[in-house]
């Protein structure tokens, strides 16, 4: 005792201070000693009222005598060790008023396999069992696994809190990686076959007449999704982006690899599969489409009369419509229904659109809202011919043109409507009766019966006109002209350069010499145009010489030159020559008189000059303008000169006479040649 | 002077034919003096006028007067034709020197009036030249005789030039123009007038001589001119006139002579029908040359009976009208 109290004594602090730092420290173990066993109280736990709803189902769980640490601490003294830490801190978080709302833990696989509790080796041994008492289920391919780098955990499937439960598998999550498609292959990450979970049901099942006994389809080699149940897995199990925002304030850009998300929301922080998943439908779906009304025998042939359902062949049959649909087509159709139709119905809108753009009679615009009956007809649809219709407008148009177009009615109709907006002209380059020039710029019914409205136009005769010009144009020339009007006239306009009129080409006159630069007027008339015929004769312009040949002139009148009837203007004259020397014309002379005659041009020429210069002395003799014989004289002069050769005798007499008057003679001698008028 | 002593001459019966009072004639004529037929001979600045040869050669002259080569310079047609005789080249063949020789005649300088007249082709160096011997006892005018000249065409050729180079291209046997042209007439060479004309005349001999009336005698005309054949095949009458002349017809190179052709169908009941009319002219160049035939197609109708053809011919002054054939064609 007194080597204690020695010992103790030298180990005790003398002074005050120490003593109290030692009383402190021992305090304070004896402190922490005691905390650190209430903490392990699983009441504890409870403190926080955060806590109350997981406490409560803990104490009606299965794990109710185990304590709470036994499994949210790993064993051993570091997990006892950051256990405790991990405690500091949330007690410091929930001071500070800093603690979410959803606590959040996770059970390391070695809690669950401390000694004493469960053991891998009789979980895998495990018979397999009735999961939600429907599914087979063991853990065998649980433990352990591995999906695409993603580590399976006990907390994985065991860790839903619902209601009364601590901690249950969602049979959910078993969707997700069961029917889970890789994301770079269409292949599923597990091959889950339909009687991995589900048993062959053993129970017969009654519809209406319909007894199924599922053990009959497990000789099939067709599976059950092959078979009948085609929808059962609605293979909706995305996970959209967003829902990464739900927990955090954040989204990190960038792609995230499957497994590091995983390692963090599984592995470390629990996050519940479906929180970020979409949840897999999976359960119990129609059976496709209309059959599902369907009573099973109306397709399932019965064997013989008093067979139970039970005893129909399902499993054989081949896929064809015929074997219990007639078909009402009689046989038009060469290929399969469902080309056409579908289980959805009969019904019209069902019906695959087989008048779509390019088929072989495409509905366009207003054919489109025509009902199939109209064309397809028949006491009903179905029976109605469908092939080898005549694709012929006439099938169900009447031609109300009465059969004068020559062209198809597509040449110029189509689909849109049969209004002037729609029509095609018809009136193209390489139609009858083009539209060109101004023609162009007409309406149809300008040419087509001016009487009907435009929305008759169909029913008139189109031919009438036969592209006539008078039928529209009234003929100027009062069909004079014996050619077609194109031959002079297009339909660009009628003057200027828009007549094809060539005068020397079409005319029979050819506008030569002088004649060529005459006006239109002076052949043609000013008021009342003549074209054709015109009198050409050469007389009938130059009157003057024409009838002074014919022995008439304007104050004498006597026989007729020789010449006259015997000879044409052009024997002499040359039309296209403005002037032709006298040598020509004696040249004229001679071909036809004796050559002796070739001095009498020259002759005659000569005496003329010689006239003409006494008359112009004569009449410089009388100054006076206005004197009665100053106008006749003249009046002579310009008539001699006028007639000159075309009747030498006129002319003759006209010179001698103009001595006569300036004499003051009368000019009713009757010596003289000629008579008088 | 003349005309004292062509008036004396005549009132003593100086043209003496009888051959007693010759000398005696002879005498008075010299002493005479005055007395002279040189007028008939003389051109001086005047010619000897056709008036004074026809005191004597009465019938020649009447016939020669009617003629166109009295009016050869006077007639209207030509003054016209010329101008008012402006035209001097025309003017020398109308009114000649008096020249007996072939050769291009030269215009007269006095008496134009007068035409071709007697001293143009007879006056040949003072004498009066003629294609026969003198008929009579006595001439008053110096005469010669020159058959050859006067029996030729080459004297009509000088003035009538074409229709003269058309009958000298004409082959054969061929009448000179004279001899249808001055017909043949048998009657002494001068006529009397007055007193002891009648005594020189009766003294003359009564040959065969020509007219000078320069025109075409009847006989020749139809028949002779021309020879009209026709012949019908089916509807078609096929004519064929043919010119006899040796020289083309119509002819000459100046005024418009026309030959006016004329079918005429006629069926049974006297209907008329004309198949064709036609001017035959060498202005025309229709005129048939000489030798030769026109040949004509004329459709006919079917009862046509017969046709009849005729041929007139126009003179130059379109005045004149000489049917030259009439011929009537049965179909």
């Amino acid at each position: 005792m007194a080597r204690f109290r020695s010992i103790v004594s030298k180990l005790w602090p003398a002074s005050t201070a120490k003593k109290i730092a030692v009383l402190l420290v021992f305090v304070f173990l004896a402190f922490s000693g005691g905390f650190f066993a209430i903490s392990e109280q699983t009441g504890f736990c409870n403190s926080c009222h955060i806590m109350n709803p997981y406490y409560a189902s803990w104490q009606q769980s299965k794990h109710s005598e185990v304590n709470c640490l036994e499994c949210h601490v790993q064993p051993g003294l570091a997990g006892l060790a950051k256990a405790k830490l991990n405690g500091l801190a949330q007690a410091v978080d929930y001071f500070l008023d800093r603690a979410g709302p959803k606590p959040n833990a996770l059970v390391e696989d070695v809690s669950c396999l401390r000694d004493g509790c469960h053991t891998k080796e009789s979980l895998l041994s495990e018979p397999v069992g009735q999961a939600d008492q429907k599914y087979k289920f063991s853990h065998r391919g649980h433990i352990d696994a591995q999906l695409g780098g993603i580590r399976l955990l006990c907390a994985t499937c065991h860790s839903r809190f619902e209601g009364d439960e601590h901690f249950k598998v969602n049979t959910q999550d078993c969707f997700i990686c069961h029917f889970l498609k890789a994301q770079t292959s269409p292949a599923h990450l597990v091959e889950t076959k339909c009687l991995d979970c589900h048993d062959v049901p053993a129970e017969v099942f009654k519809q209406g007449l319909a007894e199924i006994d599922h053990r009959k389809f497990v000789a099939s080699q067709l599976s059950c999704e092959q078979l009948c149940h085609t929808r059962q897995i609605d293979p909706n199990n995305r996970v959209a982006d967003v829902r990464c925002l739900d927990c955090h304030e954040f989204r990190n850009q960038g792609k995230y690899v499957a497994t590091d998300l995983h390692a963090m929301h599984n592995g470390k922080d629990k996050v519940e599969c479906l929180a970020c998943h979409e949840m897999m439908a999976h359960g119990k779906s129609p059976i496709d489409g209309h059959h599902t009304s369907r009573k099973c025998d109306q397709c399932h042939a019965i064997p013989f009369e008093g067979a139970r359902l039970a005893e129909i062949d399902f499993i054989e049959l081949p896929a064809e419509c015929g074997l219990c649909h007639n078909d009402p087509h009689a046989g038009q159709f060469t290929k399969a229904c469902q080309q056409c139709h579908s289980e959805h119905g009969w019904n019209g809108r069902w019906v695959a659109n087989v008048h779509g753009e390019g088929a072989a009679f495409p509905l366009a615009d207003k054919h489109k809202s025509v009902e199939c009956a109209r064309c397809h007809t028949g006491v009903k649809l179905a029976q109605a011919r469908f092939v080898g219709l005549l694709r012929t407008c006439e099938q169900c148009h009447p031609d109300p043109h009465e059969g004068q177009m020559s062209l198809s009615c597509d040449k110029c109709h189509n689909e849109q409507g049969f209004q002037r907006p729609w029509v095609k002209d018809h009136h193209l380059a390489e139609s009858a009766f083009p539209l060109r020039g101004k023609h162009a710029f007409l309406q149809c019914r300008q040419c087509h019966n001016q009487q009907l409205k435009a929305q008759d136009f169909a029913g008139t005769d189109v031919n009438e006109i036969a592209g006539n010009c008078l039928n529209c144009h009234q003929d100027l020339h009062q069909g004079q002209m014996q050619a077609s009007c194109s031959t002079c006239h297009s339909e660009t306009g009628w003057k200027g350069s828009n007549l094809l009129f060539s005068h020397n080409q079409q005319a029979s006159f050819k506008l030569e010499g002088p004649h060529s630069v005459l006006a239109c007027d002076a052949c043609h008339g000013q008021q009342d145009k003549r074209y054709r015929p015109v009198a050409h004769e050469c007389g009938d312009c130059h009157q003057e010489q024409a009838l002074a040949m014919q022995g008439i002139a304007q104050t004498l009148k006597g026989d007729s030159d020789f010449h006259d009837g015997r000879l044409s203007c052009t024997d002499c004259h040359n039309a296209g020559d403005a002037r032709q020397p006298l040598s020509e014309f004696t040249q004229k002379c001679t071909s036809c008189h004796s050559t002796r005659y070739g001095e009498l041009p020259y002759a005659w020429s000569t005496s003329f000059d010689k006239n003409r210069a006494r008359a112009e002395r004569i009449l410089r003799e009388i100054p006076d303008p206005n004197d009665e014989r100053r106008v006749q004289i003249e009046r002579m002069m310009g008539e001699a000169r006028e007639i000159g050769f075309h009747n030498l005798r006129f002319t003759q007499q006209l010179w001698k006479e103009i001595a006569d008057v300036q004499q003051g003679k009368r000019l009713d001698d009757e010596t003289s040649l000629l008579l008088r008028k | 002077m003349r005309r004292f002593c062509v008036q004396s001459g005549s009132a003593s019966g100086a043209s003496g034919h009888r051959p007693m009072w010759r000398w005696a004639a002879a005498l008075f004529v010299g002493l005479a003096g005055c007395t002279s037929f040189k007028h008939l001979t003389t051109v001086t600045d005047g010619i000897p006028k056709a008036k004074e040869c026809g005191k004597c050669h009465v019938a020649i002259y009447q016939e020669w007067a009617q003629s166109d080569h009295a009016k050869a310079y006077v007639n209207p047609e030509f003054r016209r034709a010329t101008d008012d005789y402006a035209f001097e080249s025309c003017l020398s063949c109308h009114a000649p020197e008096p020249s007996a020789a072939s050769q291009p005649p030269r215009l007269r300088a006095s008496d134009r009036e007068e035409g071709i007249t007697c001293v143009c082709c007879h006056l040949d160096q003072g004498r009066l030249v003629g294609p026969i011997e003198p008929t009579g006892k006595v001439t008053p005018h110096p005469v010669g005789v020159r058959p050859e000249f006067y029996r030729g065409s080459g004297m009509c050729g000088a003035c009538h030039q074409g229709t003269f180079e058309e009958w000298n291209a004409a082959a054969g046997k061929k009448e000179i123009c004279q001899q249808c042209h001055m017909d043949v007439v048998v009657r002494k060479v001068t006529q009397p007038t007055e007193g002891i004309s009648h005594l020189l005349v009766a003294m003359e001999k009564t040959v065969a001589l020509r007219r000078h009336s320069f025109s075409i005698a009847g006989d020749y005309i139809q028949g002779k001119i021309l020879t009209v054949r026709g012949e019908r095949k089916d509807s078609v009458l096929t004519l064929q006139i043919t010119n006899n002349l040796p020289h083309a017809l119509p002819t000459g190179d100046f005024g418009f002579r026309v030959l006016d052709l004329e079918v005429i169908a006629v069926d049974g009941q006297g209907e008329r029908t004309v198949l064709e009319r036609r001017e035959l002219a060498p202005e025309l160049s229709t005129a048939i040359i000489a030798r030769g035939t026109l040949t004509r197609s004329l459709e006919v109708p079917a009862d046509a009976v017969k046709a009849v053809v005729s041929l007139r011919r126009r003179s130059y002054d379109q005045t004149d009208i000489v049917i030259l054939a009439n011929v009537e064609i049965s179909l």
